[in-house]
């Protein structure tokens, strides 16, 4: 049984709605008709009936469920609505009520003389009529699932979508058909004032109980840590378990020829870079004499990037630029004890270190293999507290912070593949002279990749902690967890590469989720405690502000610093989705074999590939002086280590050349980064998945975008220029625009049109806000219980306390939603249907025809456009709303802005050049829309049947092929301009306009200078009867 | 008399007159474009390049959320609500200008009339 509340609502809604429509049908009025008995309409009904008529279940619904999906980038939404009225105001809407045309087909025939251009004119009408009709029928599809959500139909829970789109569907059309529904002032001003108050009144409620806008975004925070953390020994029942990538190796392990010492004396600093890599870790003693007492800081930053070398082949540092500006030119080493010489390099790098110190400078590890040089005193701007982390007590007995040398037991199983793009800054050991460029920026280049399993704590935290080696450029990470944890299995999943913040959001969320808090004592020091008992091991937490009630994210929810911030998933979906792609040709299959009893590298003294000595248990060595080998021969020794079973290569590469760079002994994850490199400098692009590895040349394939915010930032622009400028095309919307009997009250008309809207438009994004919060269950469904019914759905959370009044609310915006989408589509379906009827059938197909005629047509049209506009409903379940409304601004943009623009404000438009502008930018972009929404469509399909357990039909099987989801992932610029056509669109219109018209220079109107004296002067003058006598007389 | 009003019609059917309309009137709806398309297309910019900046909390709101998602609402309204003052003020220039009004003249009211629906 429906909710009564909801129901009532929504069925007095409709009720009135259809009623005060048939009542109009019975007067004789047109629907713009204000002279009732020769007065008119005040300024106060009219703005509330332009402004009903506005707002579409896009605003109503479609806002609220884009926010809380996509977070900040779908606030653009809103404010380009309302900025697209006002550009509406600064250049189009006085120039066309002089002109007298109240839609765009009369405008662009009374403009041009060309009857011809009408016709055009009408053709998008329809077009745009249709991409706007969609999101109407999604938001009426949604709503009456949500109102019957507990009735069983067809064996299935809930109306199903598309019996709500075809119910909603037939009732409007029959409506409009019979000759109804033409939108009067009175019930579009009504619909306003219901809108209006089913958006505002729920959220005073519950903003009045879960905390306002302000509250709710503040437990949406980016930041985390834990505030106190206490090394209370004593309590902390634990013990040390080694987590972390530590590329520090015990040095007295290794046998062998390793042990030779180097020893190099010079002035100043090491000269040889070629020894310096050659000197391997704390195994050889180096000297370093350094000018004293005063050394130049250039020089000691030089001998500190070379005594890095010898850890890694290539180390960059950077240098503040306020370190520049301060002229710290030279550094005073006298206070710091000189170490013992020769010594080892770790020694020595400390000892460096210490000197910066002491002069002001802190040496930050940007990452395992480059350096920043800035002043202490700023360190809180790069985001490290200036207190050096909390020293451990000496006194403890047993030491706390044991590191100990990460090593891959051959008896534990191949830790999990964690696949690491590095598209950064890994740039050959630079200069002083380089500048300072954001670390920061350097965090969001690398993506990472952890596939979805259940792992065991111990190695989830270690692949947490490697991310933090790469992106702390820390050279060690160790932790502790508590014993009682420490069996603990953890599900993990991602929804695709991740930049390290959400990979540490993730991994957090998952822990969280798993009763384990993970605390950082120091960057290098983590701790993971169960949260019942956090207390136990000197965590606390920060309260969390009273009343504010945060539920749980689920896994596909995106995280709160994606979310929050600017450039999130809806900016970057497409940069994101890239993957590179095999070249298409012929390919090499190997299959790689391993002999699981001999270690790896014995395998490749066996077969003569290189004769090194195997370190399995510490590491691997491989000599830097190897003559130059194929890339084939390079990737089976590469897919040996990450121990997968097929190889698949570009035959193309089976003879190019790499050359091995690396130092000798290393870690499985510096010797897999070596591997990287070289391929990478060899122009080879290397993917791996599920056990099989490809490798194709570079040149062929696209790289996965390491930075995707350019790409979010050109989908913003492009997105703002659709919304701004597609407002100019609605059709209904420029009928409304001058229902006023004279210019002053037009344009205070305006105004009230302005603060109505945008008072209206602050609310939605509180929805989604509060929605992320309270019914976060929301982002797991998709269609109908996606995040798109979040306007209807939030009341209810009021039910366990409140009882019926969440009921009641959710009523009251199931009726705002009915008044929504209805007064939208009727008025759409009245604009097409007269577009057609009128246009097309009136003045081309049958100029002859009589009234009643005229009449059976309008009803026929309207049946038939209410079909395709139904049937096209039924297949947009899967889309967003609010999207599908800014992809029909884009054709509008495209198409009829520029029209409108040029026209007003440009003599020189002729109709060849304006029919090609519009023709040219409008086909254009609904292609390319048409075009990324069927890829969508496709993938939506499929992941529904994958979803359902269900078997994929015929026509989808075979049409999945041509999902091009493939190129998509390859181009991910072109899928940005395909999907927001508006950037390019909009001046290729233009552009065309002008230069088309340039050339048909002699078809303008001989009176074009009166028509613009009509456009433009000032009605007062009557101009416009002027040439009204003249042309008809 | 005749030929004096006729002398100012056709002195309103001026291509001159029509410049000076035309130019003043682009003139200020561009000026209040450029005001609202620079905080518009610059906040992205801001994003782009402050995003620490933007990302810092005014009260409980982010900054970059704060404006776009409540302030821009009343500075659009004030800009509509400049140009509305100041195109009204320019037309009624206008039609000071172009001399005293004949009585073919309308005043105020327009007799446009939207066409009547099916």
């Amino acid at each position: 049984m429906p909710d009564p509340w909801i129901l009532g609502f929504s069925l007095i809604t409709v009720a009135v709605t259809i009623w005060m429509g048939f009542r109009s049908a019975k007067s004789s009025k047109s629907a713009a008709d204000f002279f009732v008995a020769g007065r008119s309409v005040s300024v106060g009904w009219n703005a509330s009936a332009i402004s009903g008529e506005y707002l579409s279940a896009a605003s109503f619904m479609g806002v609220a469920g884009m926010v809380m999906s996509a977070g900040y980038d779908a606030l653009w939404y809103p404010v380009c609505y309302a900025c697209g009225y006002l550009f509406l105001l600064l250049f189009i809407a006085g120039p066309l009520r002089r002109f007298g045309a109240y839609t765009i087909p009369d405008f662009a025939e009374g403009r041009y003389d060309s009857p011809t251009f009408r016709r055009i004119a009408v053709l998008f009408v329809l077009f745009i009529g249709f991409f706007y009709t969609m999101p109407q029928m999604k938001g009426a599809g949604t709503t009456l699932n949500y109102v019957f959500q507990d009735v069983s139909f067809f064996g299935q829970k809930g109306l199903p979508y598309w019996v709500g789109v075809v119910v909603v569907g037939a009732v409007i059309t029959l409506n409009v058909a019979l000759g109804g529904m033409k939108g009067i002032t009175l019930v579009q001003a009504f619909q306003y004032w219901i809108k209006m108050f089913a958006i505002s009144v729920p959220i005073f409620v519950l903003a009045s109980v879960y905390g306002g806008y302000g509250r709710q975004l503040d437990t949406i925070q980016v930041s985390k840590q834990a505030d106190t953390i206490a090394l209370q020994d004593a309590e902390m029942d634990a013990f040390s378990l080694p987590f972390g990538g530590t590329i520090s190796f015990d040095p007295e392990a290794f046998p062998g020829d390793f042990s030779k010492e180097t020893s190099v004396t010079s002035y100043g600093y090491l000269q040889d870079e070629a020894k310096a890599k050659a000197i391997r870790l704390g195994l050889s003693r180096t000297s370093l004499s350094l000018p004293s007492p005063t050394c130049p800081t250039s020089l000691a930053l030089d001998a500190y990037v070379q005594l890095r070398l010898s850890f890694s082949n290539h180390f960059t540092n950077y240098v503040g630029r306020d370190v520049l500006r301060a002229r710290l030119l030279n550094l005073d080493i006298s206070q710091v004890p000189k170490p013992p010489n020769p010594a080892r390099a770790r020694t020595l790098s400390r000892y460096l270190e210490q000197i910066f110190a002491t002069n002001g400078l802190t040496l930050l590890h940007v990452s395992r293999d480059a350096v920043a040089v800035i002043l202490t005193t700023n360190l809180a701007k790069f985001g490290h507290p200036v207190e050096s982390p909390p020293a451990v007590a000496a006194g403890n007995s047993a030491p706390l912070l044991q590191t100990i040398p990460y090593a891959v037991p051959e008896a534990n199983p191949e830790p999990p593949d964690l696949y690491v793009r590095d598209g950064g800054m890994r740039r050959d050991y630079s200069r002083w002279k380089n500048l300072w460029v954001d670390f920061r920026g350097r965090e969001r280049r690398m993506m990472v990749s952890l596939p979805a399993a259940t792992y065991s704590l111990p190695d989830l935290l270690l692949q947490y902690a490697q991310s933090h080696v790469w992106h702390r450029g820390v050279t060690q990470v160790s932790g502790r967890i508590a014993k009682e944890i420490l069996n603990r299995q953890i599900t993990y999943s991602q929804p695709g590469p991740l930049t390290r913040t959400e990979f540490d959001e993730h991994i957090q969320r998952a822990l969280t989720d798993h009763g384990i808090t993970l605390v950082h004592v120091t960057p290098e020091l983590y701790k993971a405690v169960p949260t019942d008992s956090a207390a136990k091991y000197g965590v606390a937490f920060r309260e969390v502000q009273s009343g504010t009630v945060r539920n749980a994210l689920p896994a596909k929810a995106p995280g709160d610093a994606t979310w929050l911030n600017p450039f999130g998933p809806l900016t970057t979906k497409a940069a994101r989705a890239a993957v590179p792609v095999l070249e298409p040709g012929p390919t090499e299959t190997m299959e790689v074999v391993f002999d699981n009893q001999r270690p790896l590298w014995s395998q490749m003294v066996a077969t003569g590939h290189h004769a090194s000595r195997i370190l399995e248990s510490r590491g691997v060595s491989r000599p830097a002086t190897l003559p130059p080998k194929s890339a084939a021969e390079e990737l089976v020794e590469y897919a040996g280590l990450e121990k997968v079973g097929r190889l698949t290569i570009a035959t193309s590469l089976t003879n190019l050349p790499v050359t091995w760079t690396a130092t000798n002994v290393m870690s499985w994850n510096q010797l897999r980064n070596s591997f990287q490199r070289s391929l990478e400098q060899a122009g080879v692009v290397v993917r791996i998945e599920r056990g099989a590895m490809t490798a194709f040349p570079a040149r062929s394939a696209v790289s996965v975008p390491a930075n995707p915010r350019p790409y979010a930032l050109l989908y913003t622009y492009s997105l703002i220029i659709a919304l701004v400028c597609g407002t100019a095309g609605l059709p209904h919307i420029l009928v409304r625009f001058y229902t006023n009997p004279d210019g002053v009250a037009a344009k205070r008309t305006t105004m009230w049109v302005m603060i109505l809207i945008g008072i209206f438009y602050v609310f939605p994004p509180v929805f989604g806000v509060m929605g992320r919060n309270l019914m976060p269950s929301l982002y797991d469904g998709s269609g109908v219980n996606g995040t798109d019914g979040i306007v209807l759905k939030l009341p209810t959370v009021l039910g366990e306390r409140f009882g019926p009044l969440g009921s009641i609310l959710s009523g009251i915006t199931c009726a705002g939603a009915f008044a929504a989408f209805m007064s939208t589509f009727s008025g759409l379906l009245v604009s097409m249907t007269g577009a057609l009827a009128h246009d097309v059938y009136g003045r081309i197909l049958r100029p002859q025809s009589t009234p009643e005629q005229r009449l059976r047509m309008f009803k026929v049209a309207a049946v038939l456009i209410g079909a395709v506009a139904i049937g096209l409903g039924t297949l947009v379940e899967n889309f967003e709303i609010n999207f599908m409304v800014g992809q029909a601004f884009a054709i509008a943009a495209a198409s009829y802005f520029p029209l409108l623009f040029m026209s007003v404000w440009w003599r020189g438009m002729t109709t060849r050049g304006a029919a090609t502008g519009m023709l040219t930018g409008g086909l254009m972009a609904v292609a390319a829309i048409s075009l990324t929404s069927w890829t969508t469509f496709l993938t939506a399909q499929g992941a529904k049947f994958q979803a359902l357990g269900r078997p994929e039909p015929g026509w989808f099987t075979h049409l999945k092929p041509y999902s091009l989801s493939d190129f998509w992932a390859a181009h991910p610029l072109l899928r940005i301009l395909c999907e927001q056509p508006a950037i390019w669109a909009v001046p290729l219109a233009i552009l065309l306009m002008i230069v088309v018209s340039k050339r048909t220079r002699h078809q303008i109107p001989a009176d074009i200078r009166e028509k613009m004296l009509v456009l433009h002067a000032p009605e007062a003058l009557g101009l416009r009867q002027d040439y009204i006598r003249d042309h008809h007389g | 008399m005749q030929s004096q009003s006729s002398q100012d019609r056709s002195a309103l059917h001026s291509e001159a007159f029509l410049r000076t309309l035309m130019r003043r009137q682009l003139r200020l709806s561009i000026s209040c474009a450029l005001t609202f398309l620079t905080a518009l297309l610059g906040m992205p910019l801001l994003n782009y390049f402050l995003p620490e900046l933007m990302a810092s909390r005014v009260g409980d709101f982010p900054l970059t959320w704060l404006l776009l998602g409540v302030l821009f609402f009343p500075f659009v309204w004030a800009i509509a609500w400049v140009f509305i003052r100041r195109s009204m003020a320019l037309e009624d220039s206008e039609v000071r200008e172009a001399g005293p009004s004949p009585s073919s003249w309308g005043h105020g009211r327009s007799e446009t009339r939207p066409p009547t629906d099916h």
